[in-house]
């Protein structure tokens, strides 16, 4: 009886010593593991601070007005460059549908759908959407195409052809190829 | 009963060796051993020891529980508990620089201004070094700063520690290390780091040897600097100050002027967004240092405005209700009073309106104004302005303004076209922000205000006062001769002024402080910009003028040019109507321009 306490108390003992023991050692190697961590925090915080105060240094105005100047050709900003609003940004409009039922009402393409289409694509046509420059571009020869055609397109925001009235322009000289100046009209019908 | 004796008893007779003393208890022998159950009486003087041991015993015991007992609780106490009643010393310590002496200085775009860096000085023990002909070649060739004769001198002293270069920078430690020299070494120093030298000098200030700081905000926020870790917030915009002080640099340089001095300040908040003074030192090194570059003109400085001041003396006028932009004046002839002749610079000789005292800077003009404003009103409003007092900018090196005492007639005089009184230009600045912004008075601050921030504003002048105030600055720009395309798309409107230097002997034809106080956009103003040139000369380029509007003006008008993309300021076409609408005063003789028929068929 008590042999078998003794060696219960015993085996205990030598238990709960080990574990102490080991969960002691842990401890510590955890604990100078940390203290490496937080020695190297520092030496990093340390070394980021002097890498700042090198971006600023390198980032001196003066210094990158001489690169700019030097190595690129890049100019200061002027005044007439800056653009406040966006939309009064001239620049072509992404995409225009072209009504489907277009046709062509004289000369030797009478009858025949406007744009032209491939046999057999059906209803499509191969220029389903064509990119049309907006009208900060539409100048020059342009200027003859609604010349002739003012009557038409008091649909605001449709597309003018010279497809009737007028005098319209011979669209057999019209080639797919050549890039279509398309002119969109404004509310008021005027350009 | 005695349990313990301190002494042993003596014994009773003299020891005698070969005397037979009586046994202390019976011998025991096999025959006499009592058999078990017996109960043995002890008695005599072997049951009273036997009595004194066993009280030994449980006393002895009675201290191994206790002290056993202590043992354990403790045990439990380290063991089970420690945690909670002292935590590590190395977990409580956080993963933080562990001394930061000075907080940093920043821009209002986190642009470091100033920093505390570690930076390593490098020494040597000559004793240690094998070769020093070998050493010195080969640092030299790393450092260039370091003399190759002296440094080999240093080298052969039999001395065990020698400085060889304090501060030096990270590649050049990482050089030096490359190169293996034994008896090298590096100590690490705490020092002030300023990325931009020059360009901060006045407004960052520095620290001296130990830390402290001496000028500047540096100086000013010394206690803030060391007490928290947070970096200071500056309103100066470094991108708007390296302009600021390239246009200064080359208006001084043109006009060989002896020093400037230029201020860019929000109207709506009172920020100041640079803040130039020019001869300036670099921080680094403080043998750039002396009376002259070391002066902080823009805060420090009090000059005699000149013309400027006709802008604060109309305002009071208008804001007083004495007159209006289209009362007319008597200037038909100079004023002479008790000695003195007050004359035009270019006199019509006339009578002029309110807004043809401005636009011809008259000095008659403003004279008649500022004597039917009278000399109490006119203290009042200067004192409103904050212009009779040191400017509450964060500085410690802030101008008191010499001010008249007694204050005499002739003074209010003199002070309606800015003479007789001399103020700093960051006050004038500021006093103009609230001339053009709408009223409203807000003290110029080097301090980025946070997003909370309330702003606290005094009123000066009404909304329509400030209005006519921008037409007029308006017209004054308009109507200045030296225009030159720059800064028109930013509606610059502004006031020039050119003050002699007053002498012992009185003022000094040759000797001028050229000044141009202007704000932008006229039509919403958002930012007062101000150049001052002290003694410029006159350049066959400007016909041979040296005054506000030849040589300050034009250095605004490229400043503006430059910032106005910078700050999103909205670039417009002076000529369009809506804008000439906004800023347009009548003065006789002024036509205004028809407004431009647009071609049918041309848009944008």
């Amino acid at each position: 009886m008590i042999r078998w306490s003794v060696t219960l108390f015993s085996l205990l003992i030598g238990v709960v010593a080990w574990t102490l023991f080991h969960v002691s050692y842990e401890v510590r190697t955890l604990e100078s593991d940390l203290r490496g961590l937080n020695r190297s925090i520092v030496t990093e915080q340390q070394a980021i601070a002097v890498l700042e105060a090198e971006w600023a240094y390198l980032n001196r105005p003066d210094r990158l007005g001489r690169l700019a100047h030097d190595l690129t050709r890049l100019q200061p900003m002027g005044p007439d460059q800056v653009l406040m609003e966006p939309e009064t940004l001239p620049y072509p409009l992404p995409v225009l549908d072209i009504p489907a039922n277009l046709v062509v009402e004289d000369g030797p393409l009478a009858g025949t759908p406007f744009p032209p289409r491939r046999p057999g694509s059906g209803t499509g046509s191969a220029f389903d959407s064509v990119p049309v420059a907006s009208t900060g571009f539409a100048t020059g020869g342009a200027t003859d195409v609604t010349a002739a055609t003012e009557s038409l397109g008091t649909d605001p925001g449709s597309l003018v052809v010279p497809v009737a009235g007028g005098d319209p322009l011979p669209l057999t000289n019209v080639s797919i190829d050549v890039p279509l100046t398309l002119i969109l009209q404004d509310e008021q019908g005027a350009r | 009963m005695r349990l313990f004796s301190s002494r042993r008893p003596a014994p009773k007779e003299t020891f005698r060796p070969d005397a037979v003393r009586a046994p202390l208890r019976a011998p025991l022998t096999a025959d006499l051993r009592p058999e078990a159950g017996t109960r043995v009486n002890i008695q005599g003087r072997a049951a009273e020891v036997m009595d004194r041991g066993r009280s030994r015993l449980l006393v002895t015991g009675v201290v191994f529980a206790v002290a056993f007992f202590a043992v354990g609780i403790r045990l439990t106490d380290v063991m089970v508990f420690s945690n909670t009643v002292e935590a590590s010393p190395i977990a409580a310590a956080p993963a933080a620089p562990p001394v930061v002496q000075r907080a940093d200085i920043v821009d209002r775009n986190g642009t470091l201004l100033a920093t505390t860096l570690p930076t390593p000085s490098l020494y040597a023990n000559p004793r240690q070094i094998i070769d020093p002909v070998e050493a010195a070649d080969l640092l030299t060739a790393v450092m260039p700063d370091l003399v190759y004769a002296e440094l080999l001198e240093t080298l052969s002293r039999n001395r065990p520690f020698v400085w060889l270069h304090r501060g030096i920078t990270p590649q050049e430690k990482f050089a030096i290390n490359r190169l293996g020299i034994p008896g090298l070494g590096f100590q690490t120093e705490e020092r002030r780091f300023y990325p931009f030298g020059n360009l901060t000098s006045h407004v960052v200030g520095f620290t001296g040897v130990d830390g402290e700081g001496l000028i500047g905000i540096e100086q000013s926020l010394d206690g803030r600097l060391r007490s928290s870790n947070e970096p200071v917030n500056l309103s100066i915009d470094i991108r708007v100050q390296t302009i600021l002080r390239e246009e200064l640099l080359r208006t001084i340089g043109r006009h060989n002027a002896i020093a400037g001095t230029g201020i860019v300040m929000d109207v709506e908040t009172g920020e100041v967004i640079a803040m130039v003074s020019l001869p300036d030192f670099n921080p680094a090194d403080l043998s750039t240092m002396n009376d002259e570059t070391g002066m902080n003109r823009a805060s420090l400085g009090v000059y005699e405005m000149g013309s400027t001041f006709k802008v604060i003396n109309t305002a009071a006028a208008l804001e007083a209700g004495i007159t209006t932009l289209h009362a007319e004046h008597d200037a038909v002839q100079p004023i002479r009073f008790g000695g003195f002749t007050i004359d035009d610079y270019r006199g019509q000789y006339r009578t002029l309106t309110t807004a043809e005292v401005l636009a011809y800077s008259s000095n008659i003009g403003s004279v008649r104004i500022a004597q039917d404003l009278g000399t109490e009103r006119q203290q009042a409003f200067l004192d409103r302005l904050g212009l009779l007092q040191p400017a509450s900018v964060e500085l410690s090196e802030v101008g008191r303004p010499l001010i008249p005492d007694p204050w005499r007639p002739i003074n209010t005089m003199t002070i309606s076209f800015g003479h007789g009184l001399s103020v700093s230009p960051v006050s004038l600045v500021g006093a103009i922000g609230s001339m053009v912004n709408g009223g409203m008075l807000y003290e110029p601050t080097l301090l980025m205000h946070g997003e909370d921030h309330v702003l606290t504003g005094t009123r000066v002048i009404g909304e329509d006062t400030s209005e006519s105030i921008r037409r007029l600055m308006r017209l004054v720009e308009e109507r200045s001769a030296s225009r030159d395309g720059y800064g028109d798309a930013y509606l610059i409107g502004g006031k020039t002024g050119t003050a002699e230097k007053p002498t012992a002997a009185g003022y000094n034809d040759d000797a001028r402080v050229s000044s141009y106080v202007a704000a932008f956009p006229m039509t919403d103003p958002q930012y007062v910009v101000f150049a001052l040139l002290d003694e410029p000369q006159g350049i066959p380029e400007t016909h041979g003028f040296a005054t506000g509007g030849w040589v300050a003006a034009p250095t605004v008008r490229r400043v503006v040019e430059r910032i106005g993309p910078m700050l999103g300021v909205a670039p417009a076409d002076p000529e369009s109507p809506e804008i000439i609408d906004a800023l347009w005063v009548d003065i006789p003789g002024r036509q205004r321009p028809e407004p431009l028929v647009h071609q049918a068929g041309i848009r944008n």
